[in-house]
């Protein structure tokens, strides 16, 4: 009997929210992410697309290519990431080396402090190095010499950066090398290798792909990082793609296509790296997978010792150290002109923060609601996403999984530009932009990532088991992912809106963007600040920055749900 | 009466066919099993009648209710099928309560709250865990999780109970213990069960009936008995493990045409030597004791063959045996 054919989902009679899901789950993805990725993208090509029309297409496109400043602004930014990116590895390699030789109690102290670089937003980091090096700053007023002619170059920028960025390599290398374990080297050694000959032939070698793959990441970072290059760069005339972006915005007449072209190039770059990088981890990963850990501790020499001290004790004195004290010193100065006395020690700015009504406390509140916000809102998107993605795996599926990924390699001066590009259309009956909802919807779009990559491999943990029974004992989906996957899920949920958390409350560059007229976040006060000269009141506001993102981090990675994110920290 | 039926079920993932218009009954309060090797399609059609997969077309209803019809463009989701399905790996919800996993069924089906107690304490009772309700999933033991399955797939009283490889979880002797007891709970609720299986003796342990499922095909139906006694050619005879295959041209009387004989263990006797029947000899090649008897392997004419024995024998002796001609089968 030949019977008529079932076609997958138009069949379904009743209730079966599936296809209603998938929709809800590509809609939103689509608005937050697609949207404003298209909006860039159709800005580079057609300069009037929003007029409606397709005129002059690629008009733009050429002479903006051509344009000697987005030549200059690209080679630096591919300069400075790849200067960054080799500094950071030299600065790394001996550390994650010596990491691997020593005792689990020392070794977790040194990683204890290398974290700390994390916890400072970089903008926040390069204002504590001015304040450090700068012409009269503290080594001047302590020690009689600043170096202002260097922070203020190309090396310094590069250094700065560096400091800041290279932990992340030494934590994936460090973690290689004792994954590779002292067996191979040990073999080495009985054919006859020289300590040094087994680093450069053994070690070396096996390392290189985990080297490399998080050297793309601190490329990635570097080349979507605002505050840095425009605090520093622009005392000295040295512009970069995304400081570039900004001047398009805040130069009138503002360059909206010339600012897509632009953004594109970025959005390329990072990506790629950001593709590579992928690759490389997960050649990595294969290739080691099998090697065993044993391999007993070796005893360390008391030269040894002393060595591994003064490397990585130099190491935190310079990228967390200092940069702490600076801000933390800066912060109870009550006059710049004051210097460094006891008489000039305060609490005024630190007390200033806290005074209702006033505007620190306002950008607090504002930064604090719209990061509990956001965390809310991409944890439960990433939920969603996850379900769609993970249990539903109809045809639809691949340009979900697709668009989840992009915001990996989409830096957030990219985002703020598409957000602009996208809500600031007269054709919308309702847009965010102009109100502190844009800010919302920018964090939950530089987050998701997160929550996405955590929940989806929680989720592909879960055998599917548990729903088909919830299915067959008459629960419909948003029962089984209300009551059954969400419980099951929380403890990643949480430890992944820490984490969104901890971004949102200090994101800078798409702050800076898209605050509409007063209202400022944290970041944007600090930034302000600065630009005022009201250092000490920026400097108090980067210190509570600090601990408090610092102890949410800190309180996420102890949640039992929570695995050290492979990825970018902001 | 049937309460469950199956017309012209098909399915192709891709271009392999998983199921050939498949057509099946399930009496009421009866069990049966769907055998077969894996990639038999046995798993693809129990999950058509869960609602876990979508046929590509076919009829299935339990009862009055249709789950499936084709014809008629209809479909149920799994969720307004109410049945009752036993994993494998028990999917049972960690987060949940012993008693909370078996009210789900319950609460989903709008039960008064009143009700739902004294029916969870009712099937907790029935599988022996009463003093086991307010724990969670992860402090019991396998078997322990398994009869919690158990418990909430009998919970809401369903048409139907599907069991997928419910056994194979666990260890040899509890394996039996659980089989005894799923029939037993089955027979007492007057359940009728469909259940999944590529283990014979967990066939045997919990079937009225066994459909012996071939590349997509139905190959054999029958009572276990019926086809552990005749299975219908020598692959079901091979995978059934129902006895000795020999080649025809070495067992004496054979019938013409016939190319191979199954020769069931049973049917297997030591010529005692007095008396001169008909008979091939074979070299012994090992005898162990199990359970109450020897079991011998024996080569005859380059063939390994089993047989069952009262005595041990010595490796390397030389045996007479005779076959039972009236339990050979002869396959062309």
């Amino acid at each position: 009997m030949p019977a008529a054919t079932l076609t997958a989902g138009a069949a379904w009679q009743g209730r079966s929210l599936r296809p209603l899901l998938l929709a809800l789950a590509t809609l939103l993805m689509l608005t937050l992410i697609g949207l404003p990725m298209l909006a860039i993208l159709l800005y580079a090509l057609f300069p009037q697309i929003n007029e409606w029309s397709l005129a002059a297409p690629f008009s733009a496109l050429l002479p903006n290519l051509m344009d000697a400043q987005l030549i200059g602004a690209t080679l630096n930014s591919l300069s400075l990431s790849l200067g960054v990116t080799l500094l950071s590895c030299i600065l790394a390699l001996p550390l994650a080396f010596r990491r691997a030789q020593m005792s689990t109690r020392q070794g977790r102290l040194w990683d204890a402090l290398l974290l700390v670089p994390f916890l400072i937003p970089p903008y926040i980091g390069a204002l504590s190095w001015m304040q450090l090096l700068q012409v009269n700053g503290f080594s001047e007023q302590l020690l009689g010499f600043n170096l202002a002619g260097f922070l203020y170059s190309f090396p310094g920028i590069v250094t700065v950066m560096a400091l800041h960025l290279f932990p992340m390599i030494y934590f994936a290398t460090s973690k290689a090398f004792a994954v590779i374990g002292n067996r191979y080297g040990d073999v080495a050694r009985v054919f006859g290798g020289s300590p040094l000959q087994i680093f450069a032939r053994i070690h070396l070698p096996m390392v290189l792909p985990t080297l490399l793959s998080s050297g793309l990441i601190v490329f990635v970072l570097t080349i979507e990082e605002f505050g840095t290059p425009e605090i520093l760069g622009s005392r000295f005339g040295f512009r970069v793609i995304v400081t570039a972006i900004h001047e398009k915005f805040s130069d009138w007449p503002i360059d909206l296509p010339g600012a897509s072209v632009l953004s594109l190039i970025l959005i390329l770059l990072a990506f790629f790296a950001y593709r590579l990088h992928q690759r490389l981890a997960r050649r990595f990963s294969s290739a080691v997978e099998n090697q065993s850990l044993a391999a007993p501790a070796r005893p360390v020499s008391t030269a040894q010792r002393l060595i591994d001290l003064l490397l990585f004790g130099s190491a935190v004195t310079l990228a967390v150290l200092l940069p702490l004290l600076t801000i933390g010193v800066s912060a109870l100065l009550d006059t710049l002109s004051g210097g460094l006395s006891l008489d000039n020690m305060s609490l005024r700015h630190l007390g200033g923060l806290f005074v209702r009504d006033g505007a620190a406390w306002a950008a607090i509140s504002t930064s604090l609601t719209l990061a509990l916000l956001a965390a809310l809102g991409s944890v439960a998107i990433a939920i969603l996403v996850a379900f769609t993605v993970v249990r539903l795996r109809t045809r639809g599926t691949a340009l979900l999984d697709f668009l989840s990924i992009l915001p990996n390699a989409i830096p957030g001066m990219a985002v703020a530009v598409g957000l602009i590009l996208t809500w600031n259309q007269p054709f919308w009956p309702a847009t965010p932009y102009n109100t502190p909802a844009i800010l919302l919807v920018a964090y939950i779009c530089l987050t998701l990532p997160y929550p996405i990559r955590m929940l989806t491999a929680a989720l592909k943990q879960l055998p599917r088991s548990l729903d088909d029974a919830a299915y067959i004992s008459g629960a419909g989906e948003l029962r089984v992912i209300l009551r059954i996957l969400t419980p099951l899920l929380a403890p990643v949920a949480l430890a992944a809106g820490f984490i969104v958390f901890a971004i949102a409350s200090r994101e800078l560059v798409s702050s800076l963007m898209l605050a509409p007229p007063g209202v400022e976040t944290v970041a944007t006060y600090v930034f302000h600040q600065f630009d005022q000269g009201s250092i000490n009141a920026g400097m108090a506001m980067s210190l509570v920055t600090i601990l408090v993102s610092g102890s949410i981090i800190v309180l996420g990675q102890r949640l039992p749900g929570s695995r050290q994110p492979e990825g970018k920290t902001q | 009466m049937s309460q469950l039926s199956i017309r012209n079920i098909s399915k192709r993932f891709g271009a392999t066919a998983i199921l050939r218009d498949i057509s099946l009954d399930v009496e009421a309060g009866s069990i049966l099993t769907l055998l077969g090797p894996s990639g038999c399609g046995k798993t693809t059609l129990l999950r058509i009648i869960a609602g876990l997969e979508t046929p590509d077309s076919g009829y299935i209803a339990a009862g009055e209710r249709v789950f499936v019809d084709s014809d008629r463009s209809l479909l149920l989701p799994p969720q307004q099928r109410r049945l009752g399905f036993v994993f494998q790996d028990y999917g049972l919800w960690p987060h949940l309560s012993v008693a909370d996993n078996i009210a789900f069924p319950l609460k989903m089906a709008k039960t008064p709250k009143a009700q739902i107690k004294i029916r969870v304490a009712e099937v907790l009772e029935a599988v022996r865990l009463a003093d086991h309700a307010a724990k969670l999933p992860e402090k019991l033991s396998g078997g322990q999780k398994q009869r919690v399955s158990i418990a909430r797939a009998l919970a809401a009283k369903p048409a139907l109970i599907l069991f997928d490889e419910p056994l194979s979880n666990l260890d040899a002797n509890l394996r039996e213990e659980l089989g005894q007891e799923i029939r037993q709970l089955a027979r007492q609720f007057g359940q009728t069960c469909v259940n999944v299986t590529h283990d014979r003796r967990e066939a045997q342990l919990l079937s009225d009936r066994i459909v012996l499922m071939k590349d997509g095909l139905c190959h054999q139906i029958g009572r276990p008995e019926e086809l552990f006694r005749a299975p219908v050619d020598a692959w079901a005879a091979r995978f059934l493990d129902a006895g000795n295959i020999l080649p025809a041209q070495v067992v004496p009387g054979a019938t013409p045409g016939a190319t191979q004989i199954l020769i069931p263990r049973s049917a297997v006797q030591l010529a005692d030597g007095s008396k001169e029947v008909a008979g091939v000899t074979a070299q012994v090649l090992s005898s162990l004791y199990i359970d109450d008897r020897y079991e011998v392997v024996a080569e005859v004419a380059g063939h390994a063959l089993k047989l069952f024995a009262d005595r041990p024998l010595q490796p390397g002796q030389h045996v007479g045996l005779q076959f039972a001609d009236a339990a050979l089968l002869h396959f062309s």
